[in-house]
């Protein structure tokens, strides 16, 4: 277990750092001078110098690349060019929005999708099964951020029960800040559980037809039992690992969903930093999310192995 | 020379109801896109200021938008452009990542390791990421965003490549290749490819679908199809300021993504069940 736990942290460890190399390479190649980009076209010599000395632009690549990493280590992602604040108090600030909504959307998609795929697998090939199947198709097809907009256009727009976007503070107004979250993570989610909802259904399916379902159901187990407490338990560990997979989609999705309902997270954040081209902050924020993924990933694959004690720690 | 699974011997393709429904809905799009070319009911880009936000009617089957421009032609275009950013990302992605993929699973040991590695590290990027980075550098633009999405489907082509081939490496008609003397590129040519062709073209149509799904987000932020072409990921984006005025704005390219990505699965999930009923999915990212 010790080994195993060294090996796989060391990949991770490996992965981050090429990972980082990789951003931070890509943001090199940039066309123009960054310190020309911060003070436009009219700048004079001598103080774009004195930016690049600032910015330490003027040091080689590689004294470039391992101040950065230091200032990631160590919470320093720079300073935001266009809201003159650090990047990691930036990012911290939005974070309030994106996390919860990423964990609402999680939610959602759990219930969403659990104990419909456990349904379809209980009423395989009859019609509870074909609609949980055609719902799933049709949320598969369906981007989050257009049942976004048909979310805004039935329940703002029409009904007028939800904010059609816009986000209140948890400080000052946490039931309005939960409900503005509610339509966002709504959208995300139905689409995040027509995934689970196949991989429950096809999970559930695998297990059910195994010799100890047999087993227990003629040793006189009620069925209700052997469903909940034998099938279902192995059923939800490939479910949690698609769960924690997923969660790059996730962010991703919340970029774009973000701006569907004018939401101040992290998604806007590097939206808005595109327009102004400001490198930090999508330097700071793409690193962040990428490191975010790849933890994730990581943590899922010891759950995994946690939970199915038969996997064995190569 | 033996062959695992063909796609050229499927028998009756059509007693599969995903497939055939599939199959209907791509190509009814495919017939769009190249018909859009030749004939719309109105040019899709010609604005007329006096029948702005029309509903459906007669006359404008789809209704018109802000600018007077008809909602139909409109669509009936976009579909074009849908079909050739699938087309050059799954190419790109198929194209490096078989050749990566086939790479790692000839040479193994240290290729392998570095290959695979990377493609770790690209695979945890989504499409939407890589291509917010992308866009960035060089700006927003259709063949950015198709570079960008092609990109992140390299690791899948490569992985998918890597885990089919390298258990056809070890059958016995490529040792007794080997044995009577023919060259690898031969064998990779002749024995691998051919036998992993159908999981690849299953994994092509779901990635094809996926592709369709990440440029319409793309051009909703604005990141992808440049106005005033016409995509449906940039006509949603400006249906959302005009909904109260016009709903069916927000309503119609929605359902030409969805139908089209709707069709692209059915196919894939078709092809998958007849080719290789053991063939499962690889998983699906949006």
């Amino acid at each position: 277990m010790t080994a195993y736990l060294l090996k796989r942290s060391l990949t991770l460890l490996i992965t981050l750092i090429l990972v980082s190399i990789v951003i931070f390479a890509v943001l090199m190649v940039l066309p123009g001078d960054p310190a020309q980009i911060i003070l436009g076209i009219h700048a004079t010599p001598e103080s774009l110098q004195n930016l690049r000395r600032q910015l330490g632009l003027n040091q080689p690549i590689l004294t470039q690349y391992l101040n950065y990493m230091r200032g990631f280590f160590t919470g320093d992602l720079g300073h935001s060019i266009t809201y003159e604040v650090s990047v990691i108090s930036l990012i911290l600030q939005r974070l309030q929005v994106t996390i919860p909504l990423t964990i609402l959307s999680i939610l959602f998609a759990i219930f969403l999708s659990i104990p419909s795929g456990i349904y379809a697998s209980l009423h395989r090939n009859r019609p509870g099964d074909y609609g949980v199947m055609i719902l799933s198709q049709i949320g598969l097809a369906v981007p989050a951020f257009w049942a976004g907009i048909l979310l805004i256009l039935l329940f703002a727009v029409t009904l007028h029960w939800f904010p059609a976007g816009g986000f209140q503070s948890w400080q000052s107004h946490p039931m309005g800040a939960l409900k503005s979250l509610l339509l966002p993570a709504l959208s995300l989610g139905f689409v995040r559980a027509a995934v689970l909802a196949r991989m429950t259904r096809s999970s559930m399916l695998e297990v059910l037809g195994e010799d100890f379902i047999r087993t227990a159901r003629s040793k006189g187990l009620p069925r209700r039992r052997v469903v909940y407490k034998h099938a279902f338990r192995n059923a939800i560990i490939p479910v949690i690992t698609l769960i924690g997979l997923q969660t790059g989609d996730l962010l991703a999705g919340a970029i774009i969903i973000e701006n569907v309902f004018h939401l101040p997270g992290v998604g806007r954040l590097v939206f808005e930093a595109i327009g102004q081209r400001d490198l930090p902050v999508i330097q700071g924020v793409v690193l962040l999310i990428a490191t975010m993924i790849v933890v994730v990933n990581f943590l899922v694959d010891l759950a995994y192995r946690y939970l199915d004690p038969r996997i064995r720690y190569e | 020379m033996n062959k695992l699974f063909s796609p050229f011997i499927i028998h009756r393709p059509f007693r599969n109801i995903n497939f055939t429904l599939g199959f209907l809905i791509t190509i009814t799009l495919l017939f769009t896109a190249i018909l859009s070319l030749i004939y719309t009911p109105y040019d899709p880009n010609r604005m007329n200021l006096s029948k702005r936000f029309l509903p459906p009617n007669a006359e404008h089957w789809l209704g018109t938008d802000q600018y007077g421009r008809d909602i139909l032609s409109r669509v009936m275009r976009g579909a074009v452009n849908s079909i050739v950013v699938g087309l050059v990302a799954v190419s790109i992605g198929m194209g490096f990542g078989v050749f990566l993929g086939s790479l790692a699973a000839f040479y193994r040991k240290w290729v392998d390791e570095i290959i695979m590695r990377i493609s770790d590290v690209l695979y945890g990027f989504p499409a939407v990421l890589s291509a917010i980075l992308i866009t960035s550098i060089f700006g927003p633009g259709i063949i950015n965003s198709m570079m960008a999405i092609g990109i992140f489907n390299i690791p899948i082509f490569a992985r998918l490549t890597r885990a089919t081939s390298l258990s056809i490496w070890e059958r016995d008609y490529v040792t007794a290749a080997r044995a009577i003397g023919r060259r690898n590129t031969g064998i990779i040519w002749k024995y691998i490819l051919p036998n992993i062709l159908s999981a690849l073209i299953v994994q092509g149509t779901v990635q094809f679908a996926i592709a369709i799904l990440a440029e319409a987000g793309l051009s909703y932020l604005g990141l992808g199809t440049q106005p005033p072409h016409p995509s449906w990921g940039r006509m949603l984006n400006e249906a959302q300021t005009f909904m109260g005025i016009s709903p069916y704005l927000a309503i119609f390219p929605g359902c030409a993504i969805a139908l089209t990505v709707l069709g692209l699965n059915l196919l894939g999930d078709g092809l998958r069940d007849m080719m290789d009923p053991k063939l499962s999915r690889i998983q699906i990212r949006i």
